[in-house]
């Protein structure tokens, strides 16, 4: 399936924003209904009462007779005292009013009513108006029949729709609240996540890799980006310091290189440079001898100095890279440990078993250059006299192991430290041995000599071969 | 008979060399050294009419022990005796105060040749240093303008510098170069000054003045 990716300014907008909006813009539209229902009840209960007074005003009048004010004032003798206004029982007030707007009779409560009315009221339709405290009232005037008088017909929204009137407002105040809430939180949201995450966004992808880290956690409040912030600095810190030592390597490698490359000059100035100079001074004199058996002893001397001078280039040719390490990791370290043996004034002994025919040439080249700087330092810097090369299985590894009976030393926590003081044969050793996949470890004890340990598993040698 | 001093580190060099001038009836071999030091001690001592030194060795390298002979004023001519054809060592050498140059390679004759002139007060660069062209061969004079500006060149000047010495244009100098290099047959400024003073267009003494 495939996942569609949205940037966290969508989410936020689509999370956040876009819900309370729509809270917002539903609660004011439930608002408005809900005042416009309200309306419509008032307005319809208003005319109703207006037009039920009215009617009865007028039936009252048609049976009472001729005085103008009789019909009210029989009213009040009426033994149901319908017409009592003082005693009118239902929510809302009413007053009678001529046509130029005066005030006849009225309930009490109209009274107070009075001058909040306006000039004109239309006849036959309600209106709202407004009380001095904000409550809301709506009134009515119908005419009286042919009385020429007027019903006025008011009613407070208070009493007529209490509870609903009084907590409508209230469901706005609270869902306007929420809002203020949400948008509040949308806010926070903005500024603690979206834009913390964003600005991080921008400020990794314009990092150079290896070599700039990000800023470590500033004053974010949320732990989870403080601490995205502190992954990056530590995958950034971990880039750095890895194209750090690769520059050390390199410059290393080209050091060694250079030192190489002078030490192999010098021992050819020394060796066979001098050599066949000496090879071309004997055949000078001979040229110039006149004794047969003068001459004969200038080319018998110029001969061993060419002799000489093969001796030597051999010597260098298998110690740039012997020839024989093809023939296998038995030969080859046979080969080696006899030369060595010779060269160095050591015995060394060696026992391969069991040899094996696919021991790759790369671990066999490692071995072989661990085996050759081992016996160099048991001699030179151990004075050992004896040397002891194992190679055999263990529990499905192959160890090979250089023993020897030399002074021992104090063996460095860290083999790496070693090559910066100048030693670096063991710190060489160590590396070329994890280079081929090995674990390579060092036990030695003072007075006693010193232990080579090299572990490699025959099931690295593929991706050996493969690299 | 000349008296000669031999330094090398290489045994059968030296023997070789010992062997040359054993043959030679015009000199005889006062002694040897095998590393620098030693010979500067026997140096001393001996007071040899022509020391052949070998560049490389152990203790002091042979430039440093022929500076110590010039400094000490010994009646001693240094000769180079080196694997070495670099010409900057031979201008270093020079520089330290050794008369000659030779290559280890040289003939019996050539070596003898190179002692000869030495003891007699003159310079010997070895013929594979200073391009081979014939021993008797004369250069085509060098003008007094050439001259100077050859000299101002030996001492490191670089062309602008010489230009401003001699209040002439950079290119007159380079002019002046060319012209100097086709009459000696150099290719370069070093091979000029040792060419030169292969001649005897200008004096080892004039040169490292």
């Amino acid at each position: 399936m495939k996942s569609i990716r949205r940037n966290v300014i969508a989410l936020f907008l689509a999370t956040s924003l876009l819900p309370l909006t729509i809270v917002l813009g539903v609660s004011a539209a439930g608002i408005l209904a809900h005042e416009q229902s309200m309306r419509v009840v008032a307005r319809t209960y208003v005319q109703d009462l207006a037009e039920t007074v009215a009617l009865r005003y007028e039936k009252d009048f048609i049976m009472g007779g001729a005085s103008v004010l009789t019909p009210f004032f029989s009213s009040l003798m009426d033994p149901f005292d319908r017409f009592n206004l003082n005693s009118f029982r239902m929510p809302g007030w009413v007053a009678m009013i001529n046509k130029d707007g005066q005030v006849l009779t009225a309930s009490p409560e109209m009274e107070a009513l009075e001058d909040l009315l306006p000039e004109t009221l239309p006849i036959g339709s309600a209106k709202e108006i407004r009380g001095r405290k904000g409550d809301v009232f709506t009134v009515a005037v119908y005419p009286a029949g042919k009385t020429g008088w007027y019903v006025l017909a008011a009613v407070s929204w208070e009493h007529l729709l209490g509870p609903m009137n009084r907590f409508g407002p209230l469901w706005s105040f609270m869902a306007i609240f929420l809002g203020g809430v949400s948008l509040l939180g949308a806010v926070l949201l903005w500024k603690w996540l979206v834009s913390p995450l964003r600005a991080m966004e921008n400020e990794m992808s314009s990092l150079q890799w290896g070599e700039d880290a990000p800023a470590l956690c500033n004053d974010t409040p949320v732990d989870e980006i403080c601490r995205l912030r502190s992954v990056f600095f530590d995958l950034a810190e971990t880039a750095i310091e890895k194209r750090r030592l690769m520059e050390r390597s390199v410059s290393d490698m080209f050091r060694i290189q250079e030192a190489e490359r002078t030490h192999l000059a010098r021992e050819i100035h020394d060796g066979p440079l001098q050599g066949v100079t000496a090879f071309m001074q004997q055949v000078h004199l001979a040229q110039r001898e006149e004794l047969q058996g003068e001459h004969d002893r200038r080319l018998a001397m110029a001969e061993e100095s060419a002799r000489h001078v093969v001796r030597e280039l051999r010597g260098m040719c298998d110690a740039l890279s012997p020839p024989w390490i093809d023939l296998g990791l038995s030969q080859a370290l046979t080969e080696l440990s006899e030369r060595l043996a010779v060269q160095m004034e050591a015995r060394i002994s060696l026992e391969i078993e069991p040899e094996r025919e696919d021991v790759p040439k790369e671990l066999v080249l490692a071995l072989f250059r661990i085996l050759q700087e081992a016996v160099s330092n048991a001699v030179k810097h151990g004075k050992a006299k004896e040397i002891q090369v194992k190679w055999y299985s263990e529990k499905g590894n192959y160890i090979f192991e250089v023993e020897d009976n030399g002074t021992g030393f104090i063996p460095p926590e860290d083999f790496s430290k070693l090559q910066y003081r100048g030693h670096r044969g063991l710190a060489n050793m160590a590396e070329r041995v994890k280079l081929i996949r090995g674990n390579f470890s060092i036990q030695s004890t003072i007075g006693k000599g010193t232990t080579l340990h090299c572990v490699f598993n025959p099931k690295d040698w593929n991706l050996l071969e493969n690299k | 008979m000349i008296r000669v001093f031999l330094a090398d580190d290489h045994p059968m060099t030296r023997s070789g060399i010992a062997a040359y001038i054993a043959k030679d009836p015009g000199m005889i071999l006062v002694g040897e050294a095998a590393d620098g030091s030693e010979a500067w001690d026997k140096i001393q001592k001996l007071l040899p009419q022509v020391a052949l030194m070998d560049i490389r060795m152990p203790q002091e390298d042979g430039v440093g022990v022929v500076r110590k002979i010039k400094d000490a004023g010994l009646p001693v001519f240094s000769l180079m005796l080196s694997s070495y054809d670099a010409q900057q060592y031979v201008m270093a050498s020079l520089r330290a105060g050794a008369k000659g140059y030779v290559l280890k390679t040289a003939t019996p004759e050539e070596l003898a040749r190179a002692v000869r002139t030495v003891a007699g007060g003159g310079i010997y660069l070895d013929r594979e240093i200073s391009r081979a062209m014939e021993d008797d061969y004369v250069p085509e004079e060098l003008s007094s303008r050439e001259r100077e500006v050859l000299l101002y060149a030996a001492k490191g000047l670089s062309s602008k510098q010489v230009a401003q010495e001699l209040f002439i244009s950079d290119r007159t100098v380079q002019t002046h170069l060319a012209s100097i290099y086709d009459k000696l047959g150099a290719k370069n400024k070093t091979e000029a000054m040792l060419l030169a003073l292969k001649y005897g267009v200008v004096t080892l003494e004039d040169l490292i003045a």
